[in-house]
C-alpha cells in the first residue's frame, strides 16, 4: 500500500491478525446521525419525522448487527432503511390527508427553514417537491448523497436503467420549471 | 439553464436545506436502540454473576462491571453481540481467573482478578537469563483515553507472559482496574516482542493512572527472568474521540460528549485506501518533512507538512493539505492521498489544538484493509476475549 512515509522510519509491520469486532452501531450512530437525518429531511420535509425515521433505521440495524460485519454495508443498510421509512411517512401522511382533510403539513413544513435560503435554492426545492416520489429520491441520492447510479440502484432496489430514466426525467422537469422562472444563468 | 448549472444548483439547494434543518451543532439524541441493549446487558451481567457465584469463585464484579466506566454503550454492545459460544467461553475464562487468584493465596476477595494475582508461582529460576523491561510511556504525561502502555524487552525473547501479567497492578484514581498485556512482534523494532497493556474499554477520562510492574525476579519463560521493577504514572485528559466518515468525507471531533468540530476531509485514493478500524494518535508534529508516496511509480514528494498527527507506522497521518484545492474551496473532496487524511490548513490547525497523543481516531467505514494491531496502536481493534489470550505468548 502506498502511504506517506516519514523519512528513515522502519516499517516492519506486525504479523498479528486480530479479529475485527462486529459493526459498531453506536459509532455509526455518532458518525452518521446528522447525515441520515438530513437525508430524511430532504425526503419527508420536516425534522421531527426525519429524526423518527433515523431512530427506527438504527433500531432495525441494531437488531441485525450480528449479521453485518462490514461497516460500509451497514451504512448502505441504514440508507435503504431511511428511504423505505421515509416512504412510509409520506404514505401515512397521504392517508391522513385523504381522510381528515386537514391542512397539508408538508405544504408548510420546511418553510421555516426555507426562509433562510437563497431564492434560487428555495425555487429548486419547491420544484423538487412537485416531482414524482421516485424521481425525487433518485435526485436526492444523486446530488446530495453523491451516490453513483449503481449505488442508487442498490439503495432503492431498482435497476440502473430505472435510475437513469428517473434522473433524466426529473432533471428535464426541473430544467423546464426553473429555466422559465428567471433563475437560469444566475450562477 | 444548462445541465451543469442545474447539477450544481440542485446540490447546493439540497445542501443548504439539509444544513438549515439539521445544523452541525445539533447534538444527536440518545439512540433508541440503547434502551433495548441495556436490558440485554443487565440479563447477561446477571447470568455471569450467578455462574460465578455457583462456581464458588469470588470474582470481584467491580473488575468487570465497573472497572472502566468510560463507554457504557460499548459494554452493552458487547454483552448484546457476543455469540452464545464465545459468551460462554468468556464467562468460563472469568471464572478461571477467579479460581487462579483464589488458589494462589489471595483469597480472591478483593481487587481486580486479573491484575493482582500472586507472583509466587512465577519466580524465575536462579541463573535465569535477564530480560529488561522499558516503557514507551512517559511518567507525568497526559495522554488520550486510548493510549496503550507499551513495554519493550531487551535481552531475550519473552516466552511466557503470565509472570508479567501477575506482576502488574493498575489503578485509576487509586481504584484497581482490570488491565491485560498483549504480546506481539515489535512494530517499533525494539526487540523481538513488545507488549501493550490496556483495559477492556478506553481509560476513564480526566483520571490518574498508576501502573506498577513488580517484575524483578519474575519469570519471563523457561530460564528467563526480568531484571527490573518499574512503574508508570500518567494522566488521561478529556475523552476526545475523532470519527472519520469516509462516505461523507467528514471528520468529527467529540470531546467529553460534545461535538467540537465537523469538517471535510479527503482520504486515500482507490489505489492506496485508508485503513478501516480504530487508530490512535501516536505522535504530533507541528511541521514535518514527508516523502512519498512509497511503493508506486507516481510522482515522488518531499514536502514540509504542517499539523501532522501520525496514526500508523507506515505513515497514515492526519495533516494539513494546502495543495488540495477542492478541499479548500469547499467542494466535494476527492480521495487523492496515499492513505493519509487530508484537511484544510485551518481545520488541521483546529484539530491539532484539540487532540492529544493517545486519542482514538475511528475509521468505521473507510475502504482500506482492516487496521492491524501492529500497524500502529491498533489495540482497540482486538476483541477483549482475544486480548486476554495474550497474543504471541500466554498471559493467563
Amino acid at each position: 500500500m502506498a502511504v506517506w512515509r516519514l523519512v528513515g522510519v522502519d516499517t516492519d509491520g506486525g504479523s498479528a491478525v486480530p479479529a475485527i469486532e462486529p459493526v459498531d452501531v453506536r459509532a455509526l450512530y455518532d458518525s452518521h446521525w446528522h447525515q441520515l437525518v438530513r437525508l430524511a429531511v430532504l425526503l419527508v420535509d420536516d425534522v421531527a419525522s426525519a429524526e423518527d425515521v433515523v431512530q427506527d433505521a438504527f433500531v432495525a440495524l441494531h437488531r441485525n448487527a450480528d449479521k453485518l460485519r462490514d461497516p460500509a454495508a451497514a451504512v448502505g443498510y441504514l440508507r435503504t432503511s431511511v428511504m423505505n421509512l421515509s416512504r412510509s411517512v409520506l404514505r401515512r401522511r397521504g392517508v391522513a390527508r385523504k381522510h381528515l382533510k386537514v391542512a397539508e403539513p408538508e405544504a408548510t413544513a420546511g418553510a421555516d427553514h426555507d426562509v433562510l435560503l437563497r431564492d434560487e435554492h428555495r425555487a429548486a426545492l419547491v420544484a423538487v417537491r412537485t416531482l414524482p416520489r421516485h424521481q425525487r429520491e433518485v435526485l436526492v441520492l444523486r446530488y446530495w448523497s453523491g451516490l453513483s447510479e449503481r449505488e442508487i440502484a442498490q439503495t432503492l432496489g431498482i435497476s440502473t436503467g430505472a435510475v437513469k430514466s428517473a434522473a433524466s426525467r426529473g432533471m428535464a422537469t426541473l430544467a423546464r420549471v426553473l429555466g422559465s422562472n428567471g433563475f437560469g444563468g444566475t450562477r | 439553464m444548462n445541465h451543469d448549472d442545474l447539477d450544481r444548483l440542485l446540490g447546493d439547494a439540497f445542501d443548504a436545506r439539509a444544513r438549515a434543518a439539521v445544523p452541525d451543532s445539533t447534538a444527536p439524541p440518545a439512540p433508541r436502540f440503547a434502551d433495548a441493549a441495556a436490558a440485554d446487558a443487565a440479563a447477561t451481567d446477571l447470568a455471569a454473576t450467578v455462574l460465578a457465584a455457583t462456581d464458588g469463585a469470588a470474582i470481584d464484579h467491580a473488575a468487570t462491571g465497573h472497572g472502566a466506566p468510560v463507554l457504557p454503550a460499548t459494554r452493552r454492545r458487547r454483552a448484546r453481540w457476543v455469540a452464545p459460544l464465545s459468551a460462554a467461553a468468556a464467562v468460563v475464562a472469568a471464572v478461571g481467573i477467579g479460581v487462579a487468584v483464589a488458589n494462589s493465596g489471595h483469597g480472591g476477595s478483593s481487587g481486580p482478578a486479573a491484575s493482582s494475582g500472586s507472583t509466587s508461582a512465577f519466580r524465575a529460576d536462579p541463573g535465569a537469563k535477564p530480560v529488561h523491561i522499558s516503557t514507551l510511556n512517559d511518567d507525568g504525561a497526559t495522554y488520550g483515553v486510548a493510549m496503550p502502555v507499551v513495554a519493550y524487552f531487551t535481552g531475550a525473547r519473552v516466552t511466557d507472559g503470565r509472570g508479567l501479567q501477575a506482576a502488574t497492578t493498575v489503578t485509576v484514581n487509586d481504584r484497581p482496574i482490570e488491565a491485560a498485556w498483549y504480546f506481539e512482534p515489535s512494530s517499533a523494532g525494539k526487540g523481538p516482542l513488545e507488549a501493550h497493556l490496556r483495559p477492556q474499554n478506553y481509560w476513564p477520562a480526566h483520571s490518574a493512572i498508576h501502573v506498577s510492574i513488580a517484575a524483578r525476579g519474575i519469570s519471563a519463560g523457561k530460564d528467563l527472568g526480568y531484571d527490573d521493577d518499574l512503574s508508570v504514572d500518567f494522566k488521561t485528559g478529556a475523552q476526545t474521540v475523532v470519527v472519520v466518515d469516509s462516505t461523507a468525507h467528514k471528520l468529527y471531533v467529540n470531546i467529553d460528549g460534545k461535538n467540537k468540530l465537523t469538517c471535510s476531509v479527503a482520504l486515500g485514493a482507490p489505489a492506496s485506501p485508508t485503513r478501516r478500524g480504530t487508530k490512535v494518535i501516536m505522535n504530533k508534529q507541528r511541521k514535518v518533512q514527508l516523502t512519498g508516496p512509497s511503493g508506486t511509480t507516481a510522482k515522488q514528494y518531499d514536502e514540509p507538512v504542517s499539523y501532522a498527527q501520525r496514526l500508523t507506522y507506515d505513515g497514515e497521518y492526519l495533516l494539513a493539505a494546502p495543495w488540495d484545492t477542492a478541499l479548500h474551496r469547499g467542494g466535494k473532496p476527492a480521495n487523492t492521498s496515499s492513505g493519509s487524511t487530508l484537511l484544510t490548513t485551518a481545520d488541521a490547525k483546529k484539530l491539532y489544538s484539540y487532540t492529544a497523543i493517545g486519542d482514538p481516531v475511528k475509521y468505521s467505514n473507510a475502504t482500506g484493509p482492516a487496521m492491524q494491531l501492529g500497524a500502529g496502536f491498533g489495540d482497540w481493534n482486538v476483541l477483549w476475549s482475544t486480548w486476554l489470550t495474550g497474543g504471541a505468548v500466554r498471559t493467563h
